[in-house]
């Protein structure tokens, strides 16, 4: 796969620890890649190592085909826009914007020209002569993203950099982001924790799970097909039940439990063995009705749960219920309210149900 | 309703007990002032007035008042004074270069190794008396000194070539030694505390270590530079040892003159006058430091 970032056999460790176990991945030019997981997972290394301030204990880094491993950070063509900014409160925005074209001695008016380029290109004209303590969140932001485009990189690497500002504006620095990075057309890698921004923001999310990679795919993939229990978890179907299965050609046979019904699924290329598995889905992917009105239209692709409603709150839009299964209990959102204590049937329609065998995980 | 009195057994988890108790407020207040009295009285009693009698002391001339003491002062010794600044200005800005050097390499070192053996061993000055670095340099300095024995070993210098440096070279050289390292401590201590990614920033855009230091971390730590070096010139301006040990001759500085006056002569006026001066000095220095710190929070 001729990607223009790639990362081969990459490894990462901090004295005894492996931070990063074998990573490998490929980026295209002017492709925008998340790397997503949880705190500890080796994300940030990744980006610090491809950045060239983690040095690698194996393995190699190349752009275009260069290799760029043992490179100091200012050769790789890379521009890191870190989490807290890290601008420097002493000089002004056209000092912070202009501080990578100082260094790489352009004529002073180019670099005049060129601030004022970036300026414009991030709506920070008026902002010139102030310096970052008198700017807001996302000005600050948006001074960073400047000061690292300034040098024109080939590579963009974004380490949460909207982690600090508050919930609305970051909605809005989001989209602002990933236009500017289609419109220049820029290879971004972009770390987060937050699930929502990796499915807006990039063409392709690399998660990451105790230092190797869990899964690659566009969003409707890691979304839709997740290849591990983790994923599926990771990606929002936090609900759990154990179900027995039985693999028979392309159908899936769940044996009757204690909270399910016999059903019949369509294995639709799922790597599963017969045996003792584990049933994962989201809360709003379920029909959830009154265990007396359900019909016998059941087993047909999808799994039927029986279960108690335990509690009933209004997140706002859809009504949340926990519905207690047995010795678990699981989240569902539904349209109607269903009482404390009532009877009720949970039905999961079989392609939002992500089985894995239990020696999977 | 919160009861005017409460016993311990009235607390409850939800009570913040780092908030002081304001039940009775009279006692208290009472007792702050108890506490604050003997401190009050030793700054008083062993600050405030003695420093009041020597500056008027300074004015006192055969019972009367006048500018006598002064014109003495300068008279006899306004070369010690200018001899003092000289001194005084070389040594700080040695002391600014050495620490920028040691804590800006404590800070962006890469040698692991050199930056923690530096670490242990820039701070061992601290330790040692103004008096004994003055004994131990007029060793180590004298004209046949074990510098200018090593000089001469190396064969870079013959004996009759060599020079002693125990005049105002000496001098300097021993409020550098000492005073680097106060300096440095505090110096250090700031740039650690800056946003290491704000240096690696600047390193991801290609500044050399050297660059990151003089444009991204000094004008971060300036004021607390600024402040080393203002608590260093006051020490200095206090030793009295240092040039009556390395500096047996004229001119000397201003400390060594006030100690001949009161020795030899008995001659409190112009010792308080002279006083006077190098408090005058350093004020000058904490009235730059002050306009400074003004103008950085406008």
């Amino acid at each position: 796969m001729g990607g223009y970032l790639e990362i081969v056999a990459a490894r990462v460790r901090y004295g005894d620890v492996e931070v990063l176990k074998r990573i490998d991945l490929s980026v295209a030019k002017g492709e925008f890649v998340a790397l997503l997981g949880s705190s500890g997972c080796g994300k940030t290394t990744l980006l610090r190592a491809i950045a060239g301030f983690n040095p690698l204990a194996a393995g190699e880094i190349r752009v275009g085909g260069r290799d760029v491993s043992r490179l100091p950070p200012d050769k790789r063509g890379m521009a890191l826009v870190f989490q807290s900014y890290a601008l420097w409160p002493h000089m002004t925005v056209d000092q912070n914007i202009g501080y990578g074209l100082k260094l790489r001695r352009m004529p002073a008016t180019a670099a005049t020209a060129r601030v004022t380029e970036v300026k414009k290109l991030l709506g920070l004209e008026e902002f010139g002569q102030r310096k970052p303590g008198e700017l807001s969140g996302g000005q600050r932001q948006r001074v960073a993203l400047g000061r690292a485009l300034a040098i024109n990189p080939d590579i963009l690497l974004l380490d949460e950099p909207l982690s600090n500002l508050d919930a609305r504006i970051r909605l809005t620095v989001r989209h602002e982001i990933s236009a500017l990075q289609r419109r220049l057309g820029i290879t971004a890698v972009h770390v987060t924790h937050d699930r929502e921004e990796a499915m807006v923001m990039a063409d392709r999310i690399v998660i990451l799970n105790e230092g190797e990679i869990a899964q690659v795919g566009t969003p409707t993939e890691v979304y839709n097909q997740p290849n591990s229990a983790f994923v599926a978890a990771f990606m929002g179907a936090e609900n759990l039940v154990d179900i027995d299965v039985r693999v028979a050609g392309e159908a899936i046979e769940v044996a009757e439990g204690p909270q399910n019904r016999r059903a019949v699924l369509r294995r639709s290329g799922r790597r599963l063995e017969s045996g003792r598995a584990i049933a994962r889905f989201r809360s709003d992917a379920i029909r959830l009705s009154t265990a007396s009105a359900t019909s016998a239209e059941d087993g047909d692709d999808g799994l039927l749960l029986r279960g108690t409603v335990e509690q009933v709150g209004y997140p706002g839009g859809i009504w949340r219920h926990v519905v207690r299964l047995g010795d678990r209990s699981v989240m569902v959102d539904a349209e109607d309210r269903f009482d404390n204590g009532a009877e009720v049937h949970l039905r999961i329609p079989g392609d939002r149900l992500y089985v894995f065998s239990e020696a999977q995980q | 309703m919160v009861p005017a009195v409460r016993r311990p057994s009235d607390l409850t988890p939800a009570d913040d007990l780092s908030v002081p108790y304001s039940g009775d407020p009279m006692p208290q207040t009472l007792l702050g002032l108890l506490l604050v009295t003997p401190a009050l009285a030793i700054v008083i009693l062993l600050f405030i007035v003695p420093l009041a009698s020597s500056i008027t002391g300074a004015f006192e001339v055969d019972g009367g008042h006048g500018l006598g003491n002064f014109a003495k002062a300068f008279e006899l010794y306004a070369n010690d004074m200018a001899f003092t600044v000289v001194i005084v200005l070389s040594s700080t800005a040695l002391i600014g270069l050495c620490s920028i050097a040691i804590s800006g390499y404590l800070t962006l070192g890469s040698n692991p190794r050199a930056v923690a053996i530096l670490r242990w061993l820039y701070r061992w000055p601290l330790f040692v008396p103004f008096i004994v670095v003055g004994q131990v340099l007029r060793t180590f300095l004298a004209k046949n000194g074990l510098m200018n024995s090593l000089i001469v070993e190396t064969g870079l210098l013959t004996a009759s070539q060599t020079t002693s440096f125990l005049d105002w070279r000496g001098i300097v050289i021993a409020f550098t030694w000492k005073q680097t390292p106060f300096v440095t401590l505090l110096l250090a201590g700031a740039m650690a505390s800056l946003d290491r990614s704000m240096i690696e920033s600047a390193r991801n855009l290609g500044a050399s270590r050297l660059r990151i230091l003089f444009e991204i971390i000094l004008p971060q730590v300036l004021p607390t530079l600024m402040v080393g070096l203002i608590l260093g010139i006051v020490t200095m301006m206090s030793v009295l040892s240092v040039p009556m040990m390395v500096n047996a001759q004229t001119p000397t500085m201003i400390t060594a003159s006030m100690a001949f006056r009161i020795n030899a002569y008995g001659d409190y006026g112009v010792a308080n006058a002279l006083g006077v001066v190098s408090l005058v000095m350093t004020s000058a220095v904490a009235w730059l430091y002050l306009r400074q710190t003004m103008r950085d929070h406008r």
